[in-house]
């Protein structure tokens, strides 16, 4: 079982308690509360909204546009889902709205990578891009929205009913947007299975695995 | 003949259900029978194995490309809170250190009688020192470069206090304890590595009281009212 940077179960309930307190100082407009309150989201609404959004430059304005929000509305979250659900789905709005303010919907972008292309072809393409930019390049080729699955999956730790929250949508279309994000990745990135028992051995490395 | 067909398609439906829920097996957030259900799948069934071995190196491979982000909150958190300040409906009406909510008044953190700024010091102190983050504004003696400047408090008089730590701090491991605390850096560091902050002392606490109860935790070097 891979561990995510979200912690257990137990460490994200008390997590939560402390944010509704913070939340409930916040809409007293207490400056000290809100500051704890964008301390801790920060680095993962930044982390995020790179991910969704694929723009660093415009990462800034959409976690404050997010936290302002979040200083403004503080006083109508009723604790019907976590903290950290209601703030990430402020923030994937945001980042749905710009990044449809710019027309920069990843559907509208071509394709950097063949999706045909095979195993040789893409091992020349890492050999040429290095295997980031190659990644980075098979990400953009997805929607935000499988993007944003992936992320609060992999790297946040939600729950696939969390993740229905914060996208607001059925949790049958979040399993069904990360099964394709990960079709279309494994095609358009068919080195990655050949390289699975090499990366799989370094991950077993690092991290509790379940057999 | 028809058992078996029926055995074979609800086989193959669970297999389905597993390959959308393998993500979450994963990251551990399923409930227990979902878990109970995938862990006895992946027992007998290779292709669920080979797409958990998969997806973990999809995992891998896509936290290789981390986007970057700025360590340092403060830069943006002031952009936002001159946004917040140039909007007085934001702040229509609200104090920063409003009470006015019963219950938001039984959860403000109380003030224990020792002091404020000993909290902070021990808050501080509990913090990693690390030796590797630099000092920042550095500026001559005497030329504070401000920080933040959030001084309001209905708890009492706000006392302005110079510091010096044995250990250099740099401004953001300082803010970062100060923040737990409700209290603030008004300046600093100087080119002494002196801060300027503001406190509340408790009530019940003479300002020598106060001051020999910072002076005497390890790792403050001097302590003393501003001027």
């Amino acid at each position: 079982m891979i561990r995510n940077k979200a912690g257990t179960a137990a460490d994200r309930g008390q997590r939560d308690q402390q944010e509704v307190i913070l939340l409930e100082r916040v809409a007293t407009r207490d400056k000290h509360a809100f500051e704890q309150l964008y301390v801790r989201y920060h680095p993962q609404l930044s982390r995020y909204l790179g991910r969704l959004m694929r723009r660093p430059d415009m990462v800034e304005e959409a976690v404050n546009d997010t936290m302002l929000v979040v200083w403004e509305k503080a006083g109508t979250f009723e604790g019907r889902s976590k903290v950290s659900t209601w703030i990430t789905g402020i923030a994937y709005l945001k980042g749905i709205k710009m990044l449809d303010k710019l027309r920069l919907m990843p559907e509208q972008n071509a394709l950097d990578i063949d999706e045909q292309a095979g195993l040789e072809e893409s091992t020349n393409l890492i050999s040429r891009l290095g295997l980031e930019e190659w990644i980075a390049s098979g990400l953009d080729s997805i929607s935000a929205d499988q993007r944003s699955v992936i992320e609060l999956t992999y790297f946040s730790g939600f729950s696939y009913q969390e993740i229905a929250e914060v996208m607001d949508c059925p949790v049958n279309t979040v399993k069904t947007r990360m099964f394709h994000a990960r079709r279309r990745l494994q095609r358009l990135l068919p080195a990655l299975s050949d390289s699975r028992l090499a990366v799989a051995a370094d991950l077993n490395d690092g991290v509790e695995v379940e057999q | 003949m028809k058992s078996i067909m029926t055995h074979s398609s609800a086989h193959s439906q669970q297999h389905e259900e597993i390959l959308l829920l393998l993500p979450w097996y994963l990251n551990d957030t399923l409930t227990g029978n979902e878990r109970t259900t995938v862990v006895e799948h992946l027992k007998t069934c290779v292709e669920c194995q080979r797409s958990r071995d998969e997806m973990q190196a999809m995992q891998l491979l896509v936290s290789s490309t981390e986007t970057e982000t700025n360590e340092d909150y403060w830069p943006s958190f002031r952009k936002l809170m001159n946004r917040i300040e140039q909007q007085p409906s934001l702040q229509a009406g609200q104090s920063s250190l409003s009470t006015a909510n019963p219950a938001v008044a039984r959860i403000r953190p109380y003030w224990v009688p020792v002091s404020l700024a000993a909290s902070v010091i021990f808050a501080l102190l509990l913090l990693p020192l690390s030796q590797t983050d630099s000092p920042v504004g550095v500026v001559p003696k005497g030329q504070f470069a401000t920080l933040t400047h959030d001084s309001e408090s209905s708890e009492g008089i706000a006392h302005r206090l110079e510091l010096q730590f044995d250990q250099p701090l740099s401004a953001q491991t300082l803010r970062a304890a100060f923040i737990e605390t409700r209290s603030n850096i008004v300046s600093g560091p100087d080119a002494e590595g002196a801060y300027l902050v503001e406190v509340v002392i408790p009530e019940g606490m003479s300002d020598a009281e106060f001051l020999r109860s910072l002076r005497s935790i390890e790792g403050v070097r001097s302590a003393a009212f501003a001027p």
